[in-house]
């Protein structure tokens, strides 16, 4: 573990409502804030709030939020001990936490070369068979030769999955469902993986049809790791999570404990030191479980986690990066109740949910028990083109599953955002609709179901 | 928002510092937990505080140091620079560049150099000629140096920032009336 060193001061290397979130967790460990952004974002709420605001650049993200020189550059010129990346933008590139050691600034996660590990599909799926953890039946790595992967399909068996070895939101990705298919199928997907990452070797698994995602949030300091139990984000749409829920609505408590000991299990073997997140799948035909990838960051839907166990892993996660060994032990950690959060995107989700830019004329948050809003927002707001479109999310804490659900559905009807679409009327029919009122999803649904 | 050496000339010429306001100031800075040096230069009054144990002239630039008890002495000195210069005050507006003046702007963040080392004659000065080409100043980023040009031929009017001061991007550093 590294020698403690406090943060006194920390540049947020993000924008929207995980820089808030950020700046948020700084202000009640008494750590003053740096926010570095793009001209577009000058104005936003997360900049004025911060107690010093730098310009690094303008809108595109590459020159502001993507723009390494830059922002390490601002904490060193700002005497910033600490950058905290958040999410997306340079949260899990290496370089970036190797760029902040050598400057001696603390990169608020873990160390470049952990990054690099968990970064690598192949190199995580060994490390977690390493660790005793279930992969899903595949190949060994990648493979650039044709006449390879089709004896590992052979093996496998059909339907598979075709991924690119450096790939990312879906591209060089492709499901084959019969052996007739492979041919065709395989040569799209390394041109795809050739044109997007410069490499056409693909890696190939068992596609499993009827699955949830199950996550798993860990803290480690380096020499321990504890979990704060599972996540249950099946409610996707092309891989992009649209609700998460803890806990799971379909664990019992034994696999709960199967699910999560895994993980720390991966964590402990590779010394993991931040807080992270292990991704599994949970094939609902089999019962079985296997591991998917793990995000060295903090992650979306984190307040979830927050929400049924009382611990802050944003200040956890800070207090780490400075050195301090964990302060919970596992027995600590205890789920109570049930919550749930919807990401409000300013989408249209009738028009293949397109991104919806411009000026939010107003804004009415939601509010009352139970109810947590994580956002940016304000009325006035305007909504910039060149980043994600996430504006809100709204977390509901209940104490069953059905109690969060009514609150959600109540929070979702107070909410007015007026100036952009937004995802709201489809987490409201998400929401009203029975199979999802049961639990009885799979990362399927949205589309399958619900046609989107 | 952050904005460093602002120039607020009308606002300012025709106020008095009272004692309280320097009481006021002094409270400022004394609460600021990181500001390292403040030095403020107003009419006939000159105010320097220095939170650092003092050094030689040589390492009195370097920053983070264990802070120190602060000194604070206060004298009358020549009139008028007009530079207020401190740590960021936060939230006040830069001011605006004055209509027909070009204005050199931060092309990245840094920290600006006024001269091509510690002791050199700075590159230019108040009143100067500059052609478009003539460097007027160095950013530094991550041990980088940048040399920034006038971009316009005239005269330097301003020179919005400190020496060794962390600068954001598109701030303005100098004024320069063209011919």
């Amino acid at each position: 573990m590294a020698a403690h060193r406090p943060i006194r001061r920390l540049l947020i290397a993000n924008r929207g409502e995980i820089a808030l979130r950020i700046l948020r967790a700084c202000r009640e460990l008494d750590i003053e804030t740096i926010a570095a952004h793009s001209e577009a974002d000058a104005e936003s709420l997360p900049v004025r709030l911060a107690d010093r605001a730098v310009c690094i650049g303008q809108a595109p993200s590459a020159q502001s939020y993507l723009n390494v020189d830059a922002l390490v550059g601002t904490a060193v010129a700002f005497g910033a001990d600490a950058i905290h990346p958040g999410y997306g933008f340079l949260a899990e590139k290496p370089a970036f936490a190797e760029r902040c050691a050598r400057e001696n600034v603390i990169f608020v996660g873990p160390t470049a070369e952990m990054i690099r590990l968990m970064g690598d599909k192949i190199e995580a799926k060994r490390a977690a068979r390493d660790a005793g953890v279930p992969t899903t039946p595949g190949s060994e790595g990648a493979v650039g030769h044709r006449d390879e992967i089709v004896d590992v399909a052979t093996r496998i068996g059909f339907p598979l999955l075709l991924k690119a070895s450096a790939g990312g939101g879906g591209r060089g990705m492709r499901i084959v469902p019969r052996a007739e298919d492979l041919d065709r199928l395989l040569t799209e997907a390394m041109a795809e993986a050739q044109a997007a990452f410069g490499d056409p070797a693909v890696y190939v698994e068992r596609y499993l049809t009827n699955v949830r995602h199950i996550e798993v949030q860990v803290l480690g300091d380096g020499e321990r790791v504890i979990h704060f139990g599972e996540r249950d984000c099946s409610s996707q749409r092309r891989n992009q999570k649209l609700v998460e829920e803890a806990p799971s609505p379909v664990l019992d408590a034994r696999m709960r404990e199967r699910i999560c000991e895994a993980a720390v299990a991966l964590c402990r073997r590779v010394c993991y030191t931040s807080a992270g997140t292990v991704e599994f799948i949970l094939d609902q035909d089999s019962g079985e479980f296997f591991f998917m990838e793990m995000n060295t960051r903090i992650q979306v839907e984190h307040p979830v986690t927050e929400m049924i166990t009382g611990f802050d892993l944003v200040k956890e996660q800070i207090r780490i990066a400075s050195g301090e060994p964990l302060a919970i032990r596992q027995e600590d950690v205890r789920l109570s109740g049930h919550a749930i959060e919807c990401r409000i995107n300013a989408e249209d989700h009738a028009a293949g949910f397109a991104p919806c830019p411009g000026l939010v004329a107003r804004y009415q948050a939601p509010g009352g028990p139970g109810v947590r809003v994580d956002s940016h927002l304000e009325s006035g707001y305007e909504v910039p083109p060149f980043y994600d479109s996430l504006l809100a999310k709204v977390i509901c804490w209940g104490r069953d599953r059905d109690e969060a659900l009514a609150r959600m559905t109540r929070a979702l009807g107070e909410m007015q955002v007026e100036g952009v679409k937004t995802t709201v009327p489809f987490h409201l029919e998400l929401l009203a609709h029975a199979r999802f009122r049961a639990g009885d999803v799979n990362t399927r649904f949205v589309h399958d179901v619900l046609g989107f | 928002m952050t904005a460093f050496s602002t120039t607020e000339k009308s606002a300012m010429s025709d106020t008095k510092i009272t004692p309280a306001d320097l009481e006021a100031i002094l409270k400022l800075v004394e609460s600021a937990e990181h500001l390292g040096d403040f030095h403020l230069k107003y009419g006939d009054l000159e105010l320097r505080v220095s939170r650092h144990a003092p050094q030689s002239d040589g390492a009195a630039q370097a920053s983070s140091t264990a802070p120190a008890p602060s000194t604070i002495e206060s004298t009358a000195a020549a009139p008028a620079s007009r530079a207020v210069e401190s740590s960021p005050p936060r939230k006040a507006k830069p001011a605006p560049v004055p209509p027909g003046m070009s204005a050199v702007k931060a092309p990245m963040v840094g920290t600006f150099y006024r001269a091509s080392s510690p002791g050199a004659k700075p590159f230019v000065e108040v009143g100067d000629r500059v052609e478009p080409d003539t460097v007027v100043c160095i950013i530094e980023v991550m041990k980088l140096m940048n040399t920034i040009h006038a971009g316009a031929s005239g005269i330097v009017r301003e020179i919005r920032v400190g020496n060794s001061q962390p600068i954001e991007f598109g701030q303005v550093l100098l004024v320069i009336a063209p011919d």
